[in-house]
Parts: structure tokens; C-alpha cells; sequence
């Protein structure tokens, strides 16, 4: 029976498209496709490297990361992060653990080491019994077989296991009570060494701690200067330390027994080779017996400690960073270096003893880091260690650049390069690619696989769909590896040039350090990155030049201000070439207040011939300054002359309590045009809590307005009050401001409040505003079209809360279906009209304390609207503008809403915002340290782009109302096809049979 | 002389006693915060943290050892908030009560429960729920199926394949049947006649 086939066919079809579901959700499979994860640790300050149980390398950053990180490709292996504001400050890896001190010294942690799970702890002193974080120690001491963790802290020494955290004994040594400086050190004898240094002294006490825990001999050792608290170095035979004013090095061997000697003192001049600049001298901790290293401003040198009258100078490298001295694996003692230069970084490894070379200076290629003056970026720490990787031996050496980025350099080569820059975005602002050409697509379709390839992965991808219905295991695991690794070569996300519907773009993202690094959004690699520095004073990215055909390239702005004159430089965001540095004087009137002037963009960019130019106005600190205007063109100047009647900027004044809105005068002079004082000071002598501006938030600019109007659940018509101009100040006292009196005789005076007001910027005229009492800061907001969100403490509930604001414009209305059917609608409204208005206000708890809020925009303003809570715990998470609707129903439990309410469309009010898994943007990751997120629109009305930045760096596509107008990525072509195909078959095979059975028929 | 000072010496210990006391209670404006996370299996502690967000404003974080024990060693007196964020998992919002309500007690209530109940301490915090951060593939459903854009072309595919054939009819064939029928109506016996006529 011919009909049979296409039946077999179709059913086949039928179990393969079983996995085609509707709707575009995300699935765990689909984690990946559209977004990624950029993790980091920052400034690296400490760092282990281990040889067992696996080589690893363990890393510690002043930004509070502990982290592992792999040896052979710099990935993260795992990362913890402590506090904000703690750090860890020493580190020590003891086989299956990494012990940390953090807390100020007070905290002893022991991490896995495979997974980073926390698996003891100890508090060591209370953080008053420590003079610092220098006045804590750690050292790892080997006892037979066990790893002992020697913790020395407020005049006790504890001897801990360092797998199981079983504290063994504890010894008290006096001598490190009230120390400014300890440090612990094993001794090549057994037990540890303990030295300390009492504040401003200029004597030493050294200790010497049995493994058992018992004090065997107490030293005290004296200088002829004061010493340096910072600057004390512990070696397993020797001390080293540094004189109070870093110009003596004073150093003495130790040995067992007690009573007093000298630490024999040179000055550092004397020691280094004539001429060699010694300022900001310190001694790198290193793991030998006799050696160390010591750095100055001049370069770097491995010294003999307590040899004759004091320390020996054994090997001088001009203009190097040194790394701890630490044993080579031949036994010897050796310091490695490392040299910035234009040819690449310069390593070498030379003997501690003699200065002899154990491995002969090398210049790794490409590792040269420049800021943009041509200067070389320094290299801040250096750390190495032999390492025995892939059957061969060589040093590894781990080197801490200026710009905080992290290379490994092994065998005279760079092993991986990370951009721990990125661990500190200030701003992030997305750009399009460059267009398509026929070079940058030849140069894509070359790193393209080629066509048998490419069939393979197909063959591949049809047996993994097929056993994803059938449970069968098809495909291999390399089959599977083969399969992503084609998909990721192949993905259209990593074309380098832009697409139609906007998805591809670059991140330019601006860093602390002063650096501009772009990233492509397809898989944040690298696009180009210019070193500006710390002293440029780098503090906003914005967009110069867009042109409006394809031949030219986008130009991108970084804005520096002091007090006297903003700094542009202008930047191809393609290519990362300096195009042009612009200053404009920012002349302040005589006498008045010192600060930063505002740069001003202007709402529109002026459009000359090829390109749209935006423009920035320079408002001067304080009234009757002059405004000067960037780029100083007759065509940005007349944009600016046609603006300046309707521009209107603020400012806040924290002594006053008061925000103030600015204009400018017919001649361009600054010029206050109102002040509303919010939070007057409190009357010298009152009781009262001072209240604080706590929060201000503005509308972003260009949002795209879908509609002006909201159709009612009646058919009624509400027009929304779209006020650009709208400024949200909270008013309130920051939390904790009443600690100190918790619970005495105000609990009887009024809880603390919290005011919310939005003022119209232009005129200062206030539209809203609305007092919660009991509730406090940290408050943090978001408008967006009509609505402002806020998010607060609710002392009384003792819960975060949200509340939402909704303006509408109230005045009566003059649309007729003409107006709707001919004229452009106009979805703003001008300051300077004063129509009543109609607010609606609710407030929800929630359970995420957060760090801000963000609304999502997309291209023209019909998609839902979700606004974003950046939370503590690094998450972004998502609310539907219907949740926070001031106008949600209230509807009696049991009860169904009335048809009125259910047409609106709302969900029935509940006191709390649902918590739902899916609605979180990171999905099942965190961005540590989560600071600011920003979103872009793509082309397409449906998408948007988010990158949250804080420690780490997490880029997404947002589909808040799934991706209704796209073929979702996982389409089933081939299945569209075959079943078209299968069609055709059917219609052939029909027509044959019609005829067959016609024929039939006739001869019958 | 000697006599006066052994004699004051009882005083003067009980006087140092006092001032060791005050200064005590003085210093006791920090008291240590213990407890425990229990997780259900399945879910892992390796990543978890307990947030403990004082009532100044400041956070502090600790990090649950493998049998889920957390402890902050200094927390000032006041009234904190404790979270727990372990992945997949959420725990309830802890207020803590640090001293303030009795001395030198910490007492602790679920803030995010109604009727805020009290938790035992030191804390024994259970998970309210796991959470899903990804949506389900639902099995599947025929009916959903065919609901799809595929389904539909597979539906019009099988109802072209299988009952369109029997649906067909020629109008030309439709009148030489209905003539065929009107002639075995009349008893006519030109059957023949059709044979012949095949084209």
C-alpha cells in the first residue's frame, strides 16, 4: 500500500516534534544560549600555589574573593566572597584546604580545596583585641604526617588540624598582646616562629612554639631605630624588618634559646647599588630559610638575612618587581623577577644564595600591558612557585599588573591572561557593531568549519533531538562535546558585525582603573581596550558620534571632569583609536563653591550631514558660571542656544537638605531657578533623628512610550501623566539611625518616617508625595513611563517593601477618533502645563533586600514592562509592572473578581510580591558584589539586553513578553521541511492513486 | 602603714571586682549569634552564605560549615535581619532580637511568616520551599501538539493522506453516476455503454 509511507512518515514526525513545545521559556538546556558569566576575583594581593592534591593555584584579592583558579587555562575553579568591606589577609594552602585569616585577623577559615565549601572555622580574638589586620599571623607547620594551622592572634597561639579543625592547644605568648605586628613562620627545626613588634617600638619578640604547644624559647632582639609595623618579614631561620621611616633594613638570624640579641641594621642606600631609588621599600613574603626579597621604587632584590653584621644583598634587577623568595625544585633558593617592557614582560629566575641564573631572563611576547601615554603598566605583586605540570618542571610565575589584570608566565611563556579589570566597572554603555562588509564576512565564512563538517553536526544534532524523545542514549559524550563545540563556532551570536534585529553589540565598559575595554555580547571576548590610568579621573561613557551610514564607525565619549574643566576623549568604538581629546573650561564665577561641574547631555543630537552628534553642556559648579558647551561647534552651539530656554538640570545640597533645580540665563550663565529643602537640619540641641536625602532617582532618557493611554476595566479612558522632567526625592533617616537608643525612652515618640515626593525638575512644582511611617532607608528607585517604584525598610514589619506610584493626568479629555486617526500622538507631557493629577499608590513587601532597581525598555515601548531588583545576594530579578499596578483589585478570598476587574487584566491584590524561580534575569547564578545593571533595546520590539556588573559581569537577553515577534532559536526547520516535503510526497502519491483507483473504477 | 593596706586591700579587690563588672557590661554591647541551616539532600551547602544584615546598616556574612553551623562571633546589641542563600533553596527572613529585649539573649522570629512566628535559638533554620529558576519541559501532549503549527500541517497532511481520497468526487464522475442510476432506475441495460466510454 503506496499510502503507507507518507503515514510512517508523518508519524515519525509527529514523535520528533514532540520536544517543540509553545512559548519560548527557558529551560535548564537553554541556560547559556543567550547569556554568559564573567566571573572574577579583582586585585589579586595573595596568592598559594599548590602542588598536591592537583596543582592549583589559590588566590586572594583586597576586594574579598578567595578563589581557585586553574594552572593550565586561568579559569575559576571556585570563588568565595567575604563581606563587604573584609578582605582576607593571609593565605595558606595546607593540602585539601586553603586557610584564610579575614575579619580583620580575627576570623580563621579552612576552604576545600576541590570545592571551596567553608569546612571549619575558628574566631581567634574579639576585633577590639586587634591592633590590626597585621596583628594577626598564619602559618602552616608540618607535625609527622599531619598539617598543623598555627594561628597566632591577642597574645595566644592555637594550634589547629588543619583538615579537621580540631583545635590541639593553645599557648600563650604575652608578647603578641596588644602587637601592632605578628608573624608566624614554621622553623626549620619543627614548631613555628612567632615574631611581634609593639606599636612604635624598636624591639622585636620572638618566640619559638614547639608542635605540641609549648613555648621553647622567647627572644627579644633589638634595633637601633623604630621598626615598621607593615613591614616585618618572618623566614624559617631568620627575621627581617624595616625601619619605621623604610630607609634601614634590619635583619638577624634566629636561633633556639633565650634571651636577648640584635637585629644588625643597614641602611638601604648602603646596601643597593649606588644610585638606585630606595622609597617605598617592603619585603615580599617568601617561603626559605635564609632569603628573602625586597622591593624598592629602583627594582627589586634577593637578600641573605643575618649573615655577619646583618643582611647581604645577592642579586640586584633595576626596575623589577620580585617575587617571595621560595625553594626551587632542586632544593635551592631562588627569587624570581620580573621586568615591564615594551618587547614584552622580562622574567628570570636567579639563585637567592649567589644570584646566579636558574632560568635565564626571557621576554614573553604580547605580555606588555600600555597605558595610553605609551608608559608601561607596572607589575605589582609577582608570585612563583616550581611546579610540576604536564611531566615537566619549570617555575610558574603569577604577576599582579597595575591595571589588576592577572598573567601566568611558565617556561618563558604567557600561559593565560586574565582582565580582573572588569572586577570594577564604573559604567557600561552598549554600542553597535561594525556594519557587515564583504572583508569582515570573508573573514567570518574562513573561520566557519566546512560543509562535511557541518553535515556531521547536523547528523549529530537529529540523533540527540531523536533521543531526547525516545530517552535513548544515541549519541556519544564526544559526539555530544562535538556537537557544542560546533554550535559554538558556528553561532551567529559571535559574527563580529551587527544583525538586523540588533541583538549582536559591543559592551564598552569604563573600569575604576580608568580603562575602556569593549567586549562582544556574543561571548565577552575581548574586542579592543585602552589604558587610560587612575590619574585620567575617567567618570562616564556616553555615546559621540553615531554616523547614519554604514562606511563610518560609531564614536564613543569618556568624560572626566575637575573642578576647572571636563575632558572628552573621544574614542572609534570599533576600532578603540583616540580620535580626539576636547577640554571645556567650566569657569566658575568668582567665589563660589568648589566642585565638580555637570556635564549636561543634551535630549536630541544634532544631525550634520553624515552622522548624529550628541552634545554635552558643562554647567559649573555653583550659580553665574558660564556654560561652555562639548563639542564646540557653531552646530552644537546653536543646538544649545535652541535648548537652553526648556533645559533644566538639578542638584542636591546634602548640608541644606535641599534640591535645587538650574537653568540657564539668556547668556548662558547658571542660574538657580527653584529649591525645595526637603530635610532641614535639625535645630542645634533637638533630640529629633536628623532626616537625610536618602534617594533620588530620575527617568532615563529616550524611553520609548507605547501608549499615552490605559483602558480601564470600564472602557474608561485614563491618559498617564508622562513627564520627563519627573524627579523622585525620598526623604528619611538612613537605617540604624536610631540604633544607639534602641529601645529607650523614644520607643514612645513616633517611629521613624519616610517621605517619598516627585517634583516636576523644571519648575520644582511637587505632583505627589506620601509619608510612610515606621520605615527607613537604604531606599533605591526607578521611574518609568508614569510610574515611580521604590524599594525600603519597613521597621515595623521588619520587612523590605516596595511601593509604586502611578500618575495620571486627570484634566478632562479633548481626543476625538480624529486626533487618534490623523495626528502623531504625543506621549509626553510638558512641565509648564499644570493638569490635575490623579495618583494611585500601593505599597507590597518583598523578600529581596536589594542594591537597586532598573526598569527594562524596549524599542518602541509595547512590550510588558518589568522592573528589575538588583539584589543583594547578586541577583537580578524580575517584577511585571502588573504586580506592583497600585490599581490590582481587591478581591475577598473565595471570591472571583467582577468582570470589570477581571478585564483589566490585574492579579488581586496581595500584601506580598510572589517569588518565582523563573522570573530571575541571572537564572541559577549570582553576580558577586552585584553594583548596576544596564539594559539596552534591541531592534526588535520583543528583546532587550541586559549586563549586570559588580564583581562579576552577566550579560542576557530579556523576552519580557517572550519573543513574540521571532522564530524561537530551537524552530525545527528540518521539520518544516520534511513535513513539507512529506506534502509533496502525499499529493504525488495521490494524484497516482486517484488515478489507479479511477481507472479502476472505469474498468469495472 | 602595712596594716591600713591589708586591711583596704578586701575593699580595694571588691572595688577592681565592680569596675571589672561595669567595664563587662560595657564590652557586652556585642554578643555572639550561633546557629544551624538544616538542608534537605539533594542540595548542596558548598555555595551557601548567611547574611546578617545589622540594624546600622553594615552586612556581615558567614559561611556554613558542611553540617550547616554558622556563627557570627561579634554582633552588636540591636535588631538585626538573618537570610540564609543557599541555591535552590529559600529560608525564611530571620528578625534578631540581639540584646535588647533581655540582656546578653538573642531571641529570633521569622519576620516573612504571618503571625511572625518564634524560632528556636540557637537557630535551627528549615527551608520553606525549593525554587525552580528554570521552566519545566512539559511532557508531552498530543493535544498540545496539535495545537502547534506542525500539528496542524501533520493533521492536514494525514486528513489529505487518509479521508481526502474518499472525499473526492469528480463532478463529471458525479454525473455519469447519477446518469448510471437514473438508467438501473428505468431497468435500461446500457451498462456496456459505460465501459466502453473510458478515456
Amino acid at each position: 500500500m503506496p499510502a503507507r509511507c507518507p503515514a510512517a512518515i508523518t508519524l515519525a514526525l509527529l514523535l520528533l516534534a514532540a520536544w517543540a513545545s509553545p512559548g519560548q521559556a527557558i529551560y535548564a538546556d537553554q541556560a547559556g544560549q543567550h547569556d554568559w558569566l564573567q566571573q572574577h576575583v579583582g586585585r589579586v594581593s595573595l596568592a598559594a600555589f599548590a602542588a598536591k592534591p592537583r596543582a592549583r593555584l589559590f588566590v586572594a584579592s583586597r576586594a574579598g574573593a578567595v578563589a581557585a583558579l586553574s594552572l593550565k587555562d586561568g579559569s575559576l575553579l571556585w570563588r568565595r566572597v567575604l563581606g563587604e568591606g573584609d578582605a582576607a589577609t593571609a593565605l595558606q594552602a595546607a593540602g585539601a584546604r586553603v586557610l584564610t585569616l579575614s575579619g580583620g585577623g580575627a576570623q580563621l577559615t579552612a576552604w576545600d580545596a576541590a570545592t571551596g565549601a567553608a569546612v571549619w572555622a575558628a574566631n581567634l580574638a574579639g576585633s577590639s583585641d586587634l591592633a590590626g589586620p597585621d596583628a594577626a599571623a598564619l602559618a602552616v607547620v608540618a607535625d609527622g604526617k599531619r598539617s598543623l594551622a598555627v594561628a597566632v592572634a591577642a597574645g595566644s597561639a592555637k594550634g589547629f588540624d588543619a583538615v579537621t579543625g580540631e583545635l590541639l592547644w593553645t599557648a600563650s605568648l604575652p608578647s603578641t598582646k596588644s602587637a601592632a605586628a605578628v608573624k608566624a613562620a614554621p622553623a626549620a627545626a619543627g614548631g613555628a616562629w612567632v615574631a611581634s613588634l609593639q606599636p612604635g617600638a624598636s624591639r622585636l619578640a620572638v618566640d619559638l612554639v614547639s608542635p605540641t604547644g609549648e613555648l621553647v624559647s622567647s627572644i627579644v632582639l633589638g634595633a637601633g631605630a623604630q621598626l615598621s609595623s607593615t613591614q616585618l618579614l618572618l623566614t624559617e631561620a631568620a627575621v627581617a624588618a624595616l625601619s619605621a621611616d623604610g630607609t634601614q633594613l634590619c635583619s638577624a638570624q634566629l636561633e633556639q634559646g633565650g634571651g636577648s640579641g640584635s637585629l644588625g641594621c643597614q641602611a638601604l642606600a648602603s646596601l643597593l647599588p649606588p644610585g638606585t631609588a630606595t622609597e617605598g621599600a617592603h619585603l615580599v613574603a617568601g617561603t626559605c630559610s635564609q632569603h628573602a626579597a625586597l622591593r624598592v621604587a629602583g627594582g627589586a632584590a634577593a637578600l641573605a638575612l643575618g649573615s655577619g653584621s646583618g643582611a647581604a644583598v645577592t642579586a640586584f634587577v633595576p626596575g623589577a618587581a620580585a617575587s617571595g623568595c621560595f625553594r626551587g625544585a632542586a632544593g635551592g633558593q631562588q627569587v624570581a623577577f620580573a621586568t615591564p617592557s615594551a618587547a614584552g614582560l622580562e622574567t628570570r629566575v636567579l639563585s637567592a644564595a649567589d644570584g646566579t641564573a636558574v632560568e635565564a631572563p626571557v621576554s614573553v611576547a604580547g605580555l606588555a600591558p600600555q597605558r595610553v601615554s605609551g608608559k608601561l603598566v607596572g607589575v605589582a605583586e609577582l608570585f612563583a612557585a616550581p611546579l610540576n605540570m604536564g611531566g615537566s618542571q619549570a617555575v610558574s610565575q603569577l604577576a599582579v599588573f597595575d591595571d589588576d589584570s592577572l598573567a601566568l608566565v611558565r617556561g618563558g611563556a604567557q600561559a593565560w591572561l586574565r582582565h580582573e579589570e572588569l572586577a570594577s566597572i564604573r559604567d557600561l554603555l552598549f554600542t553597535d557593531l561594525p556594519a557587515p562588509t564583504p572583508e569582515n564576512e570573508a573573514q567570518w565564512l574562513a573561520s566557519q568549519p566546512s560543509l562535511r563538517q557541518s553535515l556531521a553536526a547536523q547528523l549529530v544534532a537529529l540523533k540527540v533531538q531523536a533521543s531526547r524523545v525516545g530517552s535513548l542514549p544515541l549519541a556519544s559524550p564526544e559526539e555530544l562535546r562535538q556537537l557544542e563545540r560546533h554550535k559554538a563556532v558556528t553561532s551567529d551570536k559571535l559574527r563580529p558585525t551587527r544583525d538586523p534585529d540588533g541583538f549582536r553589540k559591543q559592551l564598552v565598559v569604563l573600569t575604576a582603573g580608568g580603562k575602556v575595554l569593549a567586549l562582544h555580547n556574543g561571548d565577552s571576548r575581548l574586542l579592543w581596550s585602552l589604558d587610560f590610568g587612575p590619574g585620567a579621573g575617567l567618570r562616564k561613557l556616553a555615546l559621540w558620534r553615531v554616523p547614519h551610514d554604514v562606511q563610518h564607525d560609531i564614536e564613543v565619549v569618556a568624560l572626566a571632569a575637575s573642578p576647572d574643566s571636563v575632558t572628552a576623549t573621544v574614542m572609534n568604538a570599533h576600532t578603540g583609536k583616540i580620535l580626539q581629546t576636547l577640554t571645556a573650561p567650566a569657569s566658575q564665577a568668582a567665589g563660589a563653591a568648589d566642585g565638580a561641574p555637570d556635564v549636561l547631555p543634551l535630549s536630541q543630537p544634532v544631525h550634520d550631514g553624515t552622522a548624529d552628534q550628541h552634545v554635552f553642556v558643562v554647567a559649573p559648579a555653583g550659580t553665574d558660571g558660564a556654560a561652555a558647551v562639548l563639542p564646540d561647534t557653531p552646530a552644537a552651539r546653536a543646538a544649545f542656544v535652541a535648548a537652553r530656554p526648556g533645559f533644566a538640570f538639578w542638584r542636591v545640597d546634602e548640608v541644606a537638605g535641599a534640591v535645587r533645580g538650574y537653568g540657564f540665563t539668556e547668556s548662558g550663565a547658571v542660574e538657580e531657578r527653584w529649591s525645595a529643602v526637603l530635610a532641614p537640619p535639625a535645630p542645634a540641641g533637638s533630640s529629633a533623628t536628623q532626616q537625610r536625602i536618602l534617594a533620588l532617582a530620575a527617568h532615563t532618557p529616550g524611553e520609548a512610550v507605547g501608549s499615552p493611554a490605559r483602558v480601564l476595566g470600564s472602557g474608561e479612558l485614563k491618559f498617564k501623566y508622562l513627564n520627563p522632567n519627573t524627579l523622585l526625592v525620598a526623604v528619611g533617616e538612613p537605617r540604624g539611625a536610631r540604633s544607639g537608643h534602641s529601645g529607650g525612652d523614644d520607643s514612645a515618640a513616633a517611629g521613624p518616617r519616610l517621605t517619598v515626593t516627585l517634583l516636576d525638575a523644571v519648575s520644582g512644582r511637587v505632583l505627589f508625595s506620601q509619608t510612610h511611617e515606621d520605615a527607613t532607608g537604604p531606599v533605591h528607585a526607578v521611574l518609568s513611563e508614569n510610574t515611580a517604584v521604590y524599594h525600603f525598610w519597613g521597621s515595623e514589619a521588619h520587612r523590605w517593601q516596595v511601593a509604586s506610584v502611578e500618575l495620571f493626568d486627570a484634566s478632562p479629555t479633548t481626543l476625538r477618533v480624529s486626533d487618534l486617526a490623523f495626528s502623531e500622538t504625543n506621549t509626553t507631557t510638558s512641565s509648564w502645563d499644570v493638569p490635575p493629577i490623579e495618583a494611585g499608590a500601593q505599597t507590597f513587601l518583598v523578600r529581596h533586600a536589594v542594591r537597586g532597581l532598573a526598569a527594562t525598555r524596549s524599542a518602541r515601548g509595547n512590550t510588558a514592562k518589568q522592573v528589575m531588583l538588583l539584589t543583594t545576594t547578586g541577583q537580578v530579578y524580575l517584577v511585571d509592572r502588573r504586580l506592583l499596578d497600585p490599581r490590582r483589585p481587591i478581591v475577598a478570598p473565595g471570591q472571583k473578581p467582577t468582570p470589570q476587574q477581571a478585564a483589566e487584566g490585574l492579579p488581586p491584590y496581595q500584601p506580598e510580591l510572589p517569588l518565582q524561580g523563573p522570573m530571575f534575569a541571572t537564572l541559577d547564578r549570582q553576580v558577586a558584589r552585584l553594583s548596576g545593571a544596564a539594559v539596552e533595546a534591541a531592534v526588535l520590539e520583543s528583546t532587550m539586553l541586559l549586563a549586570a556588573h559588580g564583581l562579576d559581569l552577566f550579560y542576557t537577553r530579556l523576552t519580557p513578553s517572550r519573543s513574540f515577534d521571532m522564530v524561537p532559536d530551537d524552530f525545527p526547520y528540518a521539520l518544516l521541511v520534511l513535513i513539507l516535503g512529506g506534502l509533496t510526497v502525499a499529493t504525488v502519491v495521490l494524484k497516482f492513486i486517484t488515478r489507479r483507483t479511477a481507472v479502476k473504477a472505469k474498468w469495472l | 602603714m602595712q596594716s591600713t593596706i591589708m586591711r583596704s586591700l578586701p575593699l580595694l579587690l571588691a572595688a577592681l571586682l565592680v569596675a571589672r563588672a561595669a567595664l563587662a557590661e560595657e564590652q557586652a554591647a556585642v554578643l555572639p549569634v550561633h546557629g544551624k541551616l538544616f538542608v534537605p539532600d539533594g542540595a548542596s551547602l558548598a555555595q551557601a552564605e548567611v547574611a546578617l544584615q545589622l540594624e546600622s546598616g553594615r552586612r556581615l556574612l558567614a559561611f556554613p560549615l558542611p553540617d550547616g553551623a554558622f556563627s557570627f562571633a561579634e554582633v552588636p546589641v540591636g535588631v538585626h535581619t538573618l537570610t540564609a542563600d543557599v541555591h535552590g533553596l529559600i529560608y525564611p527572613t530571620v528578625r534578631l532580637d540581639v540584646g535588647t529585649a533581655r540582656k546578653g539573649k538573642v531571641a529570633a522570629v521569622a519576620a516573612d511568616a504571618t503571625g511572625m512566628p518564634a524560632l528556636p535559638y540557637p537557630l535551627l533554620l528549615r527551608p520553606y520551599s525549593r525554587i525552580e529558576y528554570f521552566e519545566k519541559r512539559q511532557p508531552f501532549s498530543l493535544w498540545a501538539f496539535l495545537k502547534t503549527p506542525y500539528g496542524m500541517m501533520a493533521g492536514f497532511m494525514l486528513f489529505s493522506v487518509f479521508i481526502m481520497p474518499k472525499l473526492k468526487v469528480d463532478p463529471e464522475e458525479y454525473r455519469e453516476m447519477m446518469a448510471d442510476r437514473e438508467r438501473e432506475r428505468s431497468g435500461g441495460s446500457g451498462g456496456g455503454g459505460q465501459k466502453r466510454r473510458s478515456d
